[in-house]
C-alpha cells in the first residue's frame, strides 16, 4: 500500500495511520508534517489554516518534488481573510471562509475526497494546524470536528497527520483530541542533541528521542 | 437485524420509526414494509403525531399533507421540544424554496417505493447512531481527562474505574469506525453541517 522506499519513514508507523504530531513551536513539527506525507502517500490534501495555498504547495514540492497539480489537493482556510475578492475553486484547490467554519472545512474536505477517490496510488490526509482550530471554535466542536474527519480518513484507507502546538498550560487541555489518533510524535529541541522526535501509542512501549 | 442487509453496522437496539400519514391504507403499508427491521409506530393525523412524539422516536416519516395539522408545524412541535429525531419529509411534489426554513434530515417524493422508504430509515438511523455514540464518546474521553489531570500515573494504572473508562472509550470508538465505515459522501456532509446547527444551537 502506497510507497513506503526511500523517504522519511517512521518504523512504527503504518501507511494507514492516523497520527498528531505535538510538540512545542520551532522544534520541526511542520517539516516532520511534510516529510511524512510525501513518504508514506503518493496523492495528498492538505488542509492549511495557517499557510496559502500557494505557500503549502511550494512547501510541499520543495519536500516531495514536482507532484503534478491532480496529486495535490488543498484546503485553504486563510486567503479568503486576506482577498479583496473571493478565491475561487478549483478542482483541487479549495477555500474555506476561516479557520472556525468547521463545516465548509468538512464540507470542501468531501468534495475533495471525492476527486481523490479517483486517483491511483496512496492518498494521505495532513492538517495543519490544530492549534488555529483551538483558537476559534471550543473543545467539544473541535473533537467532534476530528471525529467525523479521522473516521472519514480512517474509512477510506488513508494516511492521516495533523499538528498541534503545545505549551506547558495547554498540553492538558489538548490531550483529549489524542483520543482521535493511532498514536502521537512528540517532538523538541534538545540542548545538545537539537530537534528529536519520539512515538508514542503505535507500539506497546514510548520509542526513544531519536534526532530527525 | 437493521434495514440494511447483509452490512456489519452494530445496532444493539431496534430503530423505532413513527409513520404520520393520513391515508391509513398507504401508513399501514409503509408500516408492513419497515415492520421486519423497526418498531414501527403509526399516526393518521397531524396531533396523534404530536402526542405520539417521545424520546424512543429515532425516525418520523412526516408526510407534508395532514388534514388537521400541517406537516410543517408537526415538524416545529418535534424541534420545540427538543426530541433527538431524524425527520425525513414525504411529499407529494419535489420541495421547493418554501422548504429551506425547515429542519428535516431527508425527503422522498411519493410515490415511495419500498427500497426507497428502507433506505432513507437506514441513512437517518445510522447518522443518529453516530451522533449520539459520538457525544458519548466526548462525554467518557471528558471524564478520563478528568481523571488523568488529577491522579498520579500510578494512581490511574491501578484504578478499576479509570481502566473501566478507558475500555469503554476504545469500544465506542471501533463502533463509531464501524458505523462510519458505512457513510457515503453525502452522509460525512451532513454530519459537517450539522456541527454547525448543534453549535448555534448550544450558543
Amino acid at each position: 500500500m502506497g510507497k513506503t522506499e526511500g523517504g522519511f519513514l517512521i518504523e512504527e508507523l503504518a501507511p494507514d495511520d492516523t497520527i498528531l504530531i505535538s510538540g512545542p513551536p520551532m522544534t520541526g513539527k511542520y517539516q516532520l508534517y511534510l516529510q511524512l506525507l510525501s513518504s508514506y502517500a503518493d496523492n495528498v490534501i492538505l488542509i492549511s489554516t495557517k499557510n496559502s495555498a500557494a505557500r503549502i504547495i511550494d512547501d510541499f514540492r520543495e519536500v516531495a518534488g514536482d507532484i503534478p497539480e491532480e496529486r495535490l489537493g488543498v484546503i485553504d482556510c486563510v486567503s479568503h481573510n486576506d482577498a479583496v475578492e473571493d478565491p475561487t475553486d478549483s478542482l483541487t484547490v479549495k477555500y474555506a471562509k476561516s479557520p472556525n467554519n468547521l463545516t465548509q472545512i468538512g464540507v470542501q474536505f468531501t468534495e475533495l475526497t471525492e476527486v481523490f477517490e479517483a486517483q491511483s496510488g496512496h492518498t494521505g490526509t495532513g492538517i495543519h494546524s490544530l492549534s488555529q482550530l483551538v483558537m476559534h471554535s471550543d473543545m467539544k466542536s473541535i473533537y467532534q470536528f476530528l471525529q467525523v474527519l479521522t473516521g472519514q480518513i480512517r474509512s477510506a484507507g488513508w494516511f492521516g497527520v495533523a499538528v498541534i502546538d503545545t505549551s506547558i498550560d495547554t498540553e492538558e487541555e489538548l490531550r483529549i483530541l489524542h483520543h482521535h489518533f493511532d498514536g502521537v510524535i512528540e517532538t523538541r529541541e534538545d540542548e545538545s542533541a537539537g530537534r528529536q522526535y519520539r512515538v508514542r501509542g503505535l507500539a506497546p512501549t514510548v520509542t526513544d528521542w531519536k534526532s530527525f | 437485524m437493521g434495514v440494511r442487509r447483509g452490512t456489519a453496522m452494530p445496532r444493539e437496539d431496534q430503530v423505532t420509526v413513527l409513520i404520520v400519514e393520513d391515508e391509513r391504507e398507504l401508513a399501514d403499508t409503509y408500516a408492513r414494509w419497515l415492520a421486519d427491521e423497526c418498531t414501527v409506530h403509526t399516526a393518521y393525523n397531524g396531533s396523534d403525531a404530536i402526542d405520539a412524539i417521545n424520546d424512543s422516536i429515532d425516525v418520523v416519516l412526516l408526510d407534508r399533507r395532514l388534514p388537521d395539522i400541517p406537516g410543517r408545524e408537526v415538524l416545529e412541535a418535534i424541534r420545540e421540544r427538543g426530541i433527538d429525531c431524524r425527520v425525513a419529509l414525504i411529499t407529494a411534489v419535489d420541495p421547493d424554496f418554501d422548504i429551506v426554513d425547515m429542519e428535516f434530515e431527508d425527503y422522498i417524493v411519493k410515490p415511495v417505493l419500498k427500497s426507497e422508504l428502507q433506505s432513507i430509515v437506514d441513512r437517518l438511523y445510522r447518522l443518529s447512531a453516530f451522533d449520539n455514540r459520538s457525544q458519548e464518546s466526548f462525554a467518557l474521553a471528558s471524564k478520563l481527562e478528568v481523571l488523568q489531570d488529577e491522579k498520579t500515573h500510578l494512581e490511574l494504572e491501578s484504578s478499576d474505574e479509570y481502566n473501566a473508562l478507558k475500555e469503554d472509550l476504545e469500544a465506542l470508538q471501533d463502533g463509531i469506525d464501524d458505523i462510519l465505515r458505512e457513510f457515503d459522501h453525502r452522509d460525512f456532509t451532513t454530519l459537517y453541517e450539522e456541527l454547525t446547527d448543534r453549535e448555534e444551537l448550544e450558543n
